[in-house]
């Protein structure tokens, strides 16, 4: 628990942590430029897979500055040497990091969507249409399913950082799992020629994203599934780094 | 500066980062290969106009390597050994835009010579089986198309010299590669070379979009030389 609250410290009292999220919401910002006459198209966007690509980059972004500061200011060497247990900092980190990313991957698509119904009119249908949208519990739920799929998929990015133990070598790398996860789930799950490959795939939880959200609605069974494979796709990443990181010999 | 030459191309050749980086960039091209697109043709300008992939690439580039000469003191090290600093920025600046030019090239030319390979001829652009040279489509079309790109990306070769240091290039050129497509290439403000054939665009258009990217360009690089002959480096 101390360590816990140690991290949370941490991540509350650094300003990147507020840029982030500023960078995030700016990001929105210019996202719903993409087509502000259309809110319908700015929706099916975000829950497309250039919305996930972006929601991914931004929740990478602050997973790997703040556990490769760890390593490359060495403060997980003098946390180590003054007694602290390495699985207990790793699961405070893992814990942190994940509760910690939420709020800026939230602000990207509420950002979008907020910016997008101001630019588009409030007293028009659009705008008629875009008090429909927030309120309705399936698009929350959608929403909710879109940051549980991002913090599964980009837990994968801890594993990386500790894999690396070095903060810019894990920002290159995770920059390239997103890239390659993205575009190949997005090729798998579009064309119909690569269909033998879908069950393959289909434990990543981009493509149950991409698979069951729908403009901005998600049915109880879509919402089942992307929780799952967020579920097994966050403790894949929490074991293997747990193995990795206690064999990990620092410099 | 011949030595900063000889210096530049013996690390690049010889560093391992740089082969890393190009193998994980041309297994990510290769995935949009798997497009549906109806003939090489088609796919070969469709990338050439994507900047997205390509300014990503570069961003984790000069992040990694300029960084790391910022980091490990080599560019100090070279301007108290007496280069000039603009010297030093030029070639710093001049393989950023080759290394980018390369980028565009392979995300465009490998998975077309590979769909090519796979089809057995390139196609002609989807509309325009009327037209459809070879050597028109690569003068007139390649060549604007990727100065123009490149010209649009012109903000990734200044960031490394502002920041000096890996982790930030890195994070304000991702920045930088998410907004600027997307503002560039939304529905609101139409890319130019999206509608483009040479049988119905002027020839002058062409040249125009060629000398207002090579004006971008030398912008980039006085700005980069103003930031970077005031740096003060610890």
């Amino acid at each position: 628990m101390r360590v816990f609250r140690l991290e949370l410290y941490r991540f509350f009292y650094d300003w990147i942590y507020y840029i982030y999220f500023f960078l995030a919401m700016l990001l929105g910002f210019a996202f719903s430029l993409l087509n502000v006459h259309d809110l319908r198209s700015v929706v099916h966007q975000i829950f497309g897979s250039a919305g996930y690509m972006y929601g991914a980059l931004c929740s990478m972004a602050v997973i790997c500055t703040f556990v490769g500061k760890d390593f490359s200011y060495r403060t997980i060497h003098n946390k180590i040497s003054t007694g602290g247990k390495r699985e207990s900092l790793l699961t405070a980190t893992f814990l942190c990091v994940s509760l910690c990313e939420i709020p800026v991957i939230v602000i990207f698509p509420a950002s979008s969507i907020l910016s997008a119904g101001i630019l588009s009119g409030w007293g028009t249908q659009l705008g008629k249409d875009f008090l429909f949208l927030i309120c309705s519990p399936s698009f929350l739920k959608s929403i909710l399913a879109y940051v549980i799929g991002i913090m599964g998929f980009s837990a994968a990015c801890i594993l990386i950082t500790i894999a690396c133990r070095d903060m810019a070598k894990s920002l290159g790398l995770s920059t390239a799992y997103i890239i390659v996860c993205v575009m190949m789930t997005q090729k798998i799950f579009y064309l119909d020629s690569l269909q033998k490959l879908r069950q393959f795939i289909s434990i990543i939880p981009l493509y149950q994203m991409l698979a069951n959200i729908r403009e901005g609605y998600i049915d109880n069974h879509g919402f089942q599934a992307v929780v799952f494979c967020a579920a097994i796709w966050f403790l894949a990443a929490y074991i293997l780094s747990l193995l990795l990181f206690r064999f990990e010999r620092l410099k | 500066m011949d030595s900063i030459v000889c210096a530049h191309i013996y690390r690049f050749a010889h560093s391992q980062v740089v082969k890393i980086f190009f193998s994980i960039y041309i297994i990510v091209c290769l995935l949009s290969l798997t497009s549906e697109f109806a003939s090489p043709s088609d796919l070969l300008i469709q990338s050439l106009i994507d900047m997205s992939i390509p300014s990503l690439g570069l961003s984790i580039f000069s992040g990694i390597y300029i960084g790391t000469e910022f980091r490990n003191r080599t560019i100090q090290n070279q301007i108290s050994h007496g280069e000039k600093r603009s010297s030093i920025l030029l070639m710093n600046f001049l393989m950023l835009i080759i290394v980018f030019v390369v980028l565009v090239f392979i995300y465009a030319f490998v998975p077309a010579f590979l769909f090519f390979l796979k089809s057995g001829n390139m196609g002609i652009l989807s509309g325009y089986e009327e037209y459809g040279l070879w050597p028109q489509y690569f003068t007139r079309l390649c060549i604007p198309a990727t100065l123009l790109t490149v010209a649009r990306a012109s903000g990734l070769f200044i960031i490394p010299f502002l920041f000096k240091d890996t982790v930030r290039t890195i994070l304000t050129s991702i920045m930088y590669s998410l907004v600027v497509p997307m503002l560039t290439q939304s529905d609101r403000f139409q890319y130019p070379y999206q509608y483009y054939w040479p049988g119905n665009i002027d020839i002058s258009i062409d040249i125009a979009i060629v000398a207002i990217s090579i004006i971008i360009l030398f912008i980039a690089y006085y700005v980069a030389l103003a930031f970077f002959k005031r740096a003060q480096f610890k």
